[in-house]
């Protein structure tokens, strides 16, 4: 059975007519990220990678934990927004959490090593880190091609400007081969630009959001093989908000490997995401309702992740960040900068939520 | 004679109360329609709300209009009164995605609907005055009604200028799905043209075009008859023009630009919008020296010493410490739609999402505000009181173990242990359906993104 | 015509209030062949709206076949007995121009011709009001709107950006409002009949003499027309009658636990359909008595809470929450919503089919855009939406097709519409949605 990889619902971009070399100006160009989701591996049916079917949501949970137990409110619905709230750890007695399963993941190596936990991609490339597919692989909101929480992360990336998320590569020699240029991410202010049919396209303008998106500023070296950018493994952060609340997410030796053209770069990035971070992420970005629409259980989650998490110990030796790979499509931009000296030095972003 | 002289002493509070806001923040109130009211019933400038309409008592009326939760709708139709005196016990499962017919939290002492909101009843012989209206109830009294929807005042209101119950706040009324239906006090319209309209927002009541909420702004170059911004100028801000046969009237007044060009001006300065804004009721154009957004009213200021912080979508307010405040909210799913958020009510819904039920994790979690023991504030909005930190209540003033706190339309504010710096907001849009239906919101005094800020 | 004003309505006196009771298109106010008025005035041809909410689901909403003759999938089942009066639209774009609200960017594009920029309302007046302020004005009502829902707030008609139409949305208040007096003056000594009196005695009782007048007046067509129409009014006056005597039918929450306390209100796809009804039989009585030229009907709001019995989430939540089945390849639940919205479609049209017009039926004199707010409601999608027309035109539009719009624009439908009603307009809309196409493959 051949794998089907996880589709994007965004239209495609255009095709362009310009030359590499005609794009770059002052050895610089700019990208504008208009497509992002978890790069989950699946099959048509999922039955490879669920055995045991897909997760159960907060519905769901609801009936398995209290229906014949209980029917007040407080020790019901609010006893599981207590959960999701404050999380525990212990196992889960009543619900049961699925994970995605096998030994075939889409995403990068991020510790250079071949691990026994880790994935093979489908094309073959060892030593694939990304634990956070097995904690989302079997939900469907994350699936493809229209899990709810995959389709509106993505829609509200796209048209709500708090996430506008800006590549650009300096001191380019060349877009095919180039093994030191310099990449540094930003926040812009910009909506991305459409073309007639709607699609998002090249070509746009996108300012630099030097005001409230500082923190998002980080810089790295990276080399262009063959037209396939990498970066160097950086700390970063960088905002996530589907509109309600304002989070961001902190990603530990993030990179990105990208194949580039005139238009726009598209590829996957990855890399080691604070647990405790992506989870305060969730209820504050979506409600209890919100996940219902992919059947996503938060506290079971959260549960997975604490016990899937592959990297940066604390001082316990908890593992505090989980290996994470996304697909990512981005769109050539002109990136424009305001009257003010450019930050050059890369920035740490730490684990920084205490419990 | 009794009456009149009552009427006198009650209009007098009432203009004390408008004035006190006055000549505390120097700033004008806004003006609006003065529309024919039934014998007794007034129009009360409430601090943060603006003008509002008032029993002979001078208590701020409300009223409940229909909205959609999750799963159906609630609040009431015009004329169609349904807040009586049924105790209800289980909840209507409207709000997603909880089943209905489970417990409410202290059933035994619920209220009613009329116990929180009593109805503002109508003589049997009243008769309808402009847009107010009698509508029968249930229970065969009559009750006002403004533009057909029932009347009501708020319990928690307790003089006048007091809106405790309800806000203008937040999108209009409320967005049912996810704050539930909340109810509203009902006011005059401000007296604008039709071109305009104002916004509530936690600053005040914010001028903005009516067709899309765009931000109105006047310029310090600017005089009450003549515009200053040039050609340069004008490629960023749009005056907002006048139709050709309109008249000054009240606050507003016309100049003509260019013969024939004719651009509205409000108290002595002429309009304009922003080209840049990339979003509606945006600050945006305030960042340009000399350019100021337009409120017709600003709120009351925060308690001194407070501070304004900025952080990647917007500004927060902040204690002296530069701690970003927080307000809670909640609005429970029974089919009357009572709220869960006052010192008053129960306390279970704060405490699961703030502690897990745990009051010692909740205020470790989310601590109360601590207001200095001779801590006083000029205006109701912001007052201090007791409470026990043990449950949420209020508390007698210096009973053992009770915190002096600061509280924003009545209720406890607070701060975020997650919070480590100036502008951090770790703990906004917390809760249930983002902090807003049982949880918690950052005190946001500015938004860039157009985000949903409460 | 002796005895008949110019609006041909018969005027009478109930209980010291005045009621109104209009007549349906005679043939005696038509020429000799019945496809013009006596004067010589062509008939008018009249222009509706239709909205339901929540889309479709592609894999069984949209036709194999393109052109006549094309199959009709399980979700339009229930269009067989008026496909022959029908299009069906398939693969338009809604274009957001750079701004999306669900559930309204895809229906404003649809009716105003542009993406909203904001949340609560249009940039624009949308197709209806300048369609009837070319058409409306010699009617009694410019045009009218009414919900199913019983929801007042649920808008689709905008007089212009900042005022909405309000829907009639109680069938009995919209009874009042076509048949009561013509004039409502608050200050008047006089009373304001009431509607619970007018239906027991009947609109009809203070007009009795005259209709029996008439009928005697008339040809055995006119007469048999007005038997017709004069049942069916005081047919509908006794199921108000009905309605009025005992509480109104409430459907619990469909969630497991029985409630005890107050019901919700009448969202079950049952008392929408009945409700529907009512207001479609009335509409189209007001059609057909020329009281209006243009009309709007939602089934639906846009994100439709409408409920099932026995299934506790709602549509517009279900559309989001319930899986694809595996087998079917569509959302069951979901889908069972759509196929409940194309019934009363149907039922729609077919009121307008049912209603003889001169040498024709009331449904060759219309032209009707029914429209949703997504494609597939799960994603929000605006991409491959579907819509239908119905009706005729006098003759100016062909029906029975299936036309597949390979992605064009969706405003080329509201164009199309509105050139064919007459309006000299050499495009409409904005920015990515203003277009200038006409929809030829339904121009006769």
């Amino acid at each position: 059975m051949r794998a089907i990889s996880a589709v994007f619902l965004a239209c495609a971009m255009v095709a362009g007519t310009a030359h590499a070399e005609d794009v770059l100006k002052d050895r610089t160009i700019g990208y504008v990220l208009i497509n992002k989701a978890y790069a989950t591996w699946q099959t048509p049916d999922g039955k490879k990678e669920c055995p045991q079917g897909f997760n159960h949501g907060p519905r769901e949970q609801f009936k398995e934990l209290f229906e014949g137990v209980t029917d007040k409110i407080a020790e019901t619905q609010l006893a599981y927004e207590a959960e999701i709230a404050f999380p525990g750890t212990d196992p889960e007695t009543r619900t049961f959490f699925r994970e995605a399963q096998g030994p075939t993941a889409f995403g990068l190596n991020l510790d250079g090593k071949v691990g026994p936990n880790d994935f093979t991609s489908p094309e073959g490339e060892k030593g694939i880190d990304h634990q956070m597919f097995r904690v989302v692989g079997c939900t469907e909101n994350y699936r493809g091609p229209d899990g709810s929480a995959r389709h509106f992360i993505e829609s509200y990336m796209q048209k709500f400007n708090y996430n506008r998320w800006l590549l650009e590569l300096t001191d380019v020699d060349s877009l095919a081969d180039d093994d030191d240029v310099t990449v540094t991410i930003y926040r812009g202010l910009d909506p991305l630009a459409t073309d007639a049919a709607g699609g998002f396209t090249s070509g746009g303008t996108q300012r630099v959001d030097t005001k409230r998106g500082k923190e998002f500023i980080y810089t790295m070296k990276g080399k262009i093989v063959d037209g396939v950018l990498t970066t160097a493994p950086t700390d970063i952060t960088f905002p996530e908000s589907q509109q309600r609340g304002f989070p961001y997410q902190s990603v530990h030796a993030w990179r990105a490997r990208l194949k580039l053209t005139p238009d726009g770069a598209n590829g996957l990035m990855a890399g080691y995401m604070d647990v405790e971070r992506w989870y305060h992420n969730l209820p504050q970005q979506w409600s209890t309702h919100h996940r219902s629409y992919g059947a996503e259980p938060m506290p079971s989650q959260y549960r997975a992740a604490v016990r899937l998490a592959d990297g940066y110990p604390d001082a316990n030796g908890k593992n505090t960040a989980i290996s994470t790979a996304w697909e990512v499509r981005f769109a050539q931009a002109l990136i424009m900068h305001p009257d003010e000296p450019k930050t050059v030095a890369a920035k740490s972003a730490k684990s920084d939520i205490a419990r | 004679m009794k009456h009149i002289k009552g009427t006198i002493a009650l209009a007098a509070i009432a203009l004390a109360a408008a004035a006190h806001a006055q000549t505390r923040s120097k700033e004008p109130v806004e003006d609006y329609v003065h529309e024919p009211m039934p014998p007794g019933f007034q129009v009360v400038v409430a601090e943060l709300e603006g003008p509002v309409f008032a029993d002979a008592s001078g208590k701020t009326m409300y009223t409940w209009p229909l909205n959609a939760v999750r799963n159906g709708d609630l609040g009431e139709r015009k004329n169609e009164p349904t807040c009586d005196d049924t105790h209800y016990k289980v909840n209507t499962g409207l709000q997603s995605p909880y089943p209905g017919g489970l417990e409410l939290p202290e059933v035994a002492t619920r209220p009613s609907c009329i116990d929180y909101w009593p109805p503002v009843y109508a003589p049997t012989d009243a008769k309808p005055v402009g847009s107010f209206t009698v509508v029968k109830r249930k229970d065969g009294k009559t009750q006002w009604a403004y533009e057909g929807y029932a009347l009501y005042t708020s319990h928690l209101d307790q003089q006048p200028g007091d809106v405790r119950g309800g806000t203008k706040w937040w999108r209009k009324g409320g967005d049912g799905r996810e704050t539930g239906v909340l109810r509203v006090p009902a006011g005059p319209p401000p007296a604008v043209p039709p071109q305009f309209d104002v916004n509530q927002i936690a600053s005040g009541r914010l001028l903005v075009t009516a067709a899309n909420d765009r931000s109105i702004y006047v310029y310090d170059k600017d005089t009450a008859t003549k515009s200053n911004c040039d050609a340069a100028c004008l490629r960023e801000w749009a005056p907002v023009l006048a139709p050709e046969n309109v008249k000054p009237q009240g606050e507003w007044a016309i100049i003509q630009n260019s013969p024939g060009v004719k651009q509205w001006t409000f108290r002595g300065k002429p309009v304009y919008t922003h080209i840049l804004d990339s979003i509606p009721h945006s600050r945006e154009g305030s960042d340009v020296p000399g350019w100021h957004n337009v409120f017709t009213q600003v709120a009351p200021p925060a308690p001194k010493g407070w501070t304004v912080h900025g952080n990647r979508e917007g500004d927060v307010l902040a204690d002296e410490q530069g701690r970003t405040v927080y307000i809670y909210r909640c609005n429970d799913d029974a089919a009357d739609q009572l709220a869960c958020d006052h010192p008053t009510m129960p306390q279970v819904y704060r405490l699961s999402v703030c502690g897990k039920g745990d009051p010692a994790l909740c205020n470790k979690t989310f601590p109360y505000v601590i207001a200095a023991k001779d801590a006083k504030s000029d205006t109701r909005i912001w007052s201090v009181m007791d409470i026990d930190p043990k449950t949420g209540r209020k508390a007698a003033p210096g009973a053992p173990g009770s915190l002096h706190v600061w509280a924003y339309r009545d209720r406890p504010v607070y701060t975020c242990a997650r919070d480590k710096k100036a502008g951090d907001i770790e703990c906004d849009s917390w809760g249930e359906l983002f902090g807003l239906r049982n949880g918690f919101k950052a005190f946001w005094v500015r938004d860039d993104f157009g985000g949903y800020h409460g | 015509m002796s005895g008949l004003n110019r609006r041909r309505v018969l005027r009478g006196v109930l209980e010291g209030g005045a009621v109104t009771v209009a007549l349906p298109l005679l043939n005696c106010f038509l020429n000799g062949n019945g496809d013009a008025l006596a004067g010589g005035e062509p008939m008018p041809v009249r222009y509706g709206t239709w909205f339901w909410g929540c889309g479709m689901a592609k894999k069984i909403f949209v036709p194999k076949e393109t052109g006549r003759g094309y199959t009709l999938t399980e979700e339009l089942e229930a269009l067989k007995n008026v496909k022959d009066h029908i299009n069906v639209h398939t693969g338009l774009t809604a274009y957001r121009d750079g701004n999306f609200f669900c559930h309204y960017t895809g229906w404003v594009v649809f009716r105003t011709g542009a993406a909203p920029v904001v949340t609560t309302q249009p940039l624009a007046e949308s197709l209806d009001v300048t369609i009837a302020n070319k058409i409306g004005r010699t009617t009694r009502f410019k045009s009218l709107t009414a919900t199913a829902t019983g929801d007042v707030r649920n808008v689709i008609s905008y007089e212009n950006a900042t005022t909405p139409n309000t829907p009639e949305f109680s069938p009995l208040s919209f009874y009042t409002r076509l048949f009561g007096p013509d004039f409502q003056d608050p200050n008047a000594p006089t009373f304001t009949p009431n509607p619970r009196v007018m239906v027991r005695k009947s609109a009809l009782s203070p007009v009795m003499d005259r209709i029996k007048a008439l009928e005697k007046e008339v040809g055995a067509e006119d007469k048999q027309r007005l038997d017709q129409y004069f049942t069916g009014l005081r047919h509908l006056e006794q199921q108000f009658d009905h309605q009025l005597t005992k509480p109104e039918p409430r459907a619990a929450c469909v969630a497991p636990k029985a409630l005890k306390e107050e019901p919700v209100p009448g969202t079950d796809s049952t008392l929408v359909a009945a409700r529907h009804k009512l207001m479609t039989d009335l509409m189209v009585m007001a059609v057909a008595c020329d009281q209006t030229r243009v009309f709007n009907m939602s089934m639906s709001k846009s994100d439709s809470n409408q409920t099932k019995q026995g299934y506790e989430k709602p549509h517009h939540t279900c559309t989001h929450e319930e899986p694809v089945d595996e087998k079917l390849g569509y959302q069951p639940n979901a889908s069972w919503f759509t196929r409940r919205s194309m019934e009363n479609w149907a039922y729609f049209v077919e009121a307008f089919a049912r209603v003889k017009e001169g040498d024709g039926h009331l449904i060759d004199n219309v032209l009707i855009m029914a429209n949703t707010d997504v494609s597939y409601a799960r994603v929000h999608s605006l991409d491959e939406m579907p819509a239908f027309t119905a009706g005729r035109a006098g003759g100016k539009v062909k029906t029975g097709m299936h036309i597949d719009h390979k992605g064009a624009q969706a405003t080329s439908l509201g164009y199309t519409t509105m050139k064919v009603m007459g309006l000299d307009v050499a495009s409409w809309g904005a920015k990515s949605n203003q277009t200038s196409k006409e929809v030829g493959e339904i121009l006769a």
